[in-house]
Order: structure tokens, then sequence, then C-alpha cells
């Protein structure tokens, strides 16, 4: 690995990476930048820009079909968009591993992300797809690392939150 | 041409690509024309392009076909952009474009037939002549699909078909006998070994 390798985002890669993670599907995102370029600088990393999460969900569906290990990252506001292709992915038992900004916890200063709080637990907790917030930058790597492990092993989504402060490494 | 004749001749131009339908009858037709064990069937509305999209990224060796309805590309219409940013060699999508929704009673307009083109959305995302392909009846579909599998794609297929024989909503549709959960199974042992 070489590049992005400090902080969060490099946390979240060598996770990704310990856990065999070869592709992921992004829609750029503040919080998550940082782990996109880190992603990207690996040069390990399949790097697929879409054009709406949903969209993106459903390409990670399709690479994962094809034998690549996929993660997507976006912000949780996209997950308002995903509710459908998550369903398809969980009645056909494809693991994607969902890497999402923001949460309904605290750290979330900006009344613009006010819905985006609200859906972010909500989607995953109304289709029952397991998921974990990631309040602690310590220990990002091994949370990264055992999303992706038992995604695949349990064969289901996995929903990752990570709150600003954790993404951005800011208080 | 209508979609009995399209259907055949995307059928008969399978080979052994893996194929992601749309919902609807397109999945039930080809089920009953070219089934094979690397069909995703009924994807939902919007999905089996990008769907393909991915799988054609994970196996650049494999040709990956969609099969789609105007109604059901239109509403994942973004994915145009992304196809063409990534531009995968191994794709081909083609979209059977009756200008009405497949349910109900099979009436309703959809964009198309409002005069949406989507073709043209295709060149509006960068697309360029040699990739998008409007074959003008059966004749010249069966040439452009056969053209479409064997050159360096991706490749857009945008086939005009008539109403005289859809098969709106009813229990005497044409539907895939195989559960989703088993098509995904199928597909990953197919195109990684890994059921």
């Amino acid at each position: 690995m070489t590049g992005y390798d400090e902080g969060a985002a490099g946390a979240l890669l060598r996770g990704a990476r310990r856990a065999d993670v070869d592709a992921c599907v992004y829609l750029p995102d503040s919080v998550l930048s940082p782990a996109i370029r880190a992603f990207r600088a690996s040069g390990e990393v399949l790097m697929v820009p879409c054009a709406r999460e949903d969209e993106g969900i459903a390409i990670a569906v399709g690479l994962d079909l094809g034998g690549r290990i996929p993660v997507c990252m976006m912000e949780a506001s996209g997950l308002g968009y995903s509710g459908l292709i998550l369903a398809r992915a969980q009645v056909q038992r494809t693991p994607v591993v969902i890497l999402a900004s923001h949460t309904a916890g605290g750290g979330e200063p900006m009344d613009y992300h006010g819905a985006t709080r609200l859906l972010s637990e909500g989607i995953f907790k109304g289709l029952g797809v397991p998921f974990e917030i990631a309040t602690d930058p310590d220990g990002l790597e091994d949370r990264m690392f055992r999303a992706v492990q038992t995604a695949r092993g349990q064969r289901t989504c996995f929903g990752l939150l990570i709150p600003p402060y954790v993404g951005r490494g800011k208080s | 041409m209508d979609r009995l004749q399209a259907m055949e001749i995307v059928a008969a131009e399978r080979g052994d690509a893996a194929a992601f339908t749309g919902p609807g009858v397109n999945s039930g037709l080809l089920y009953a024309m070219a089934d094979a064990p690397a069909t995703i069937y009924n994807m939902d509305m919007g999905y089996a392009t990008p769907m393909a999209l991915g799988a054609a990224l994970a196996r650049p060796d494999r040709k990956i076909l969609s099969i789609e309805g105007d109604g059901s590309f239109f509403a994942g219409a973004t994915v145009l952009s992304t196809i063409w940013r990534m531009r995968p060699e191994n794709l081909v999508v083609i979209v059977l474009d009756n200008e009405v929704w497949g349910t109900g009673d099979g009436t309703e307009p959809t964009a198309t037939g409002s005069g949406a083109d989507i073709a043209g959305l295709a060149f509006a995302n960068g697309w360029d002549a040699a990739h998008v392909h409007i074959p003008a009846g059966p004749n010249e579909l069966a040439d452009r699909m056969g053209a479409a599998m064997d050159v360096a794609g991706p490749h857009l297929v945008v086939c005009k078909t008539d109403t005289s024989r859809d098969m709106p909503s009813s229990p005497d549709r044409p539907v895939p006998r195989r559960h989703q959960l088993d098509c995904a199974v199928l597909m990953r042992a197919e195109l990684s070994g890994d059921a």
C-alpha cells in the first residue's frame, strides 16, 4: 500500500485490504473523501465513481457476482435512494458493505444534514441490514475488516456509519 | 417489429453471455427462449444495467448483456454516464422501447412515449455513434446485435418495438421459474466459481 495512509482513511483502507476488498464504488462525500483518496492512491482497488448512490450499490452487487469484493462509500443521504436495491441484495444474499457518513448521534452541527441523519440508521433498521456506528477512530481498521468479514460470511449487506468527527479526524 | 421478434433475435445472439434482465415480460421471454445459469431475471426497475456494469467490470473476459424495457432503463438512465466513464468493452445493453409501461394494461405512455430519446440521452452523456445503435427492423437488429457481441464496446442498442404482441400483466404472461436467490447463486458460480 502506498500514499494516503493516515488517520481514519488509512485505517479503513488497511481494514478493507485485510479483508481482500478489491473494488470501491463511490459518490464523493466530504466525510469520506479522505478514505476515497486513500483507496484510490493504494493502486490496489478498482475505483468506480457512480452517478447515484443506488446505482452504485447495484454496480457493487454486480461486482460481487463477478467475483470482486466491493465496498460502497457515500453520504448517508444516498441511502435514501437505495432501499429497493438494498432489499434486492438482501433477498438474493449478495453481500455489499456500505460506508456512509452521518448518524443520528452527536457530532452533527449542520442543519442541512438533518434529513440525512434521520434516514442513515432508519434504512438499515427498516431492512434488517446489520450496521455499526464507528464513534471512535481507534479500532476503525478492525471494524472495517469485521464488517467485510461478516458481510461475506453471513451473505448480508452490512453498514458502517462514520460520523464527521471520525471521518475527518476533527473534533 | 414487435417484442417477440426482437426478443427472438436477442435470444439467438446471446451465446454464452451472462445476462441481466429488467422487470416484466422480457425476463419471462428470455427464460423461455434462451435460459442459462448466468442470468439474473426481473431485476428491480432501474438496476439491471448498473448490475450488469458491475459484472462487466469484474469479469472483463466475459460478455455481459443487459436487457431492459424503456421504462426501467429510463428510471436508471444515470448509468449511461457511468458506463461511458468506465467503458467496459464487454458490456452490451439492449433497450426494447415500446413507449408504454409494461405493467397494468400496458397502455400508459412512458417517457419515450412523450418524446424522450434514449439514444439521444446516450449521446448527451458522451457516447459516440460507434457505440450507440438504433436498428430500424429485425434484420438490422440482428446485424447490430451480432456486431455488438463481437466488437469491443460498450454498446447500447435501442430498438423500437410496436405493441402488437405485447403481453400486459396477467397470469398468462411468461415468467422465469427460478427464484431470485437461485439466480444469484448460479450467476456467482458461473462468473467467479464461488457459489
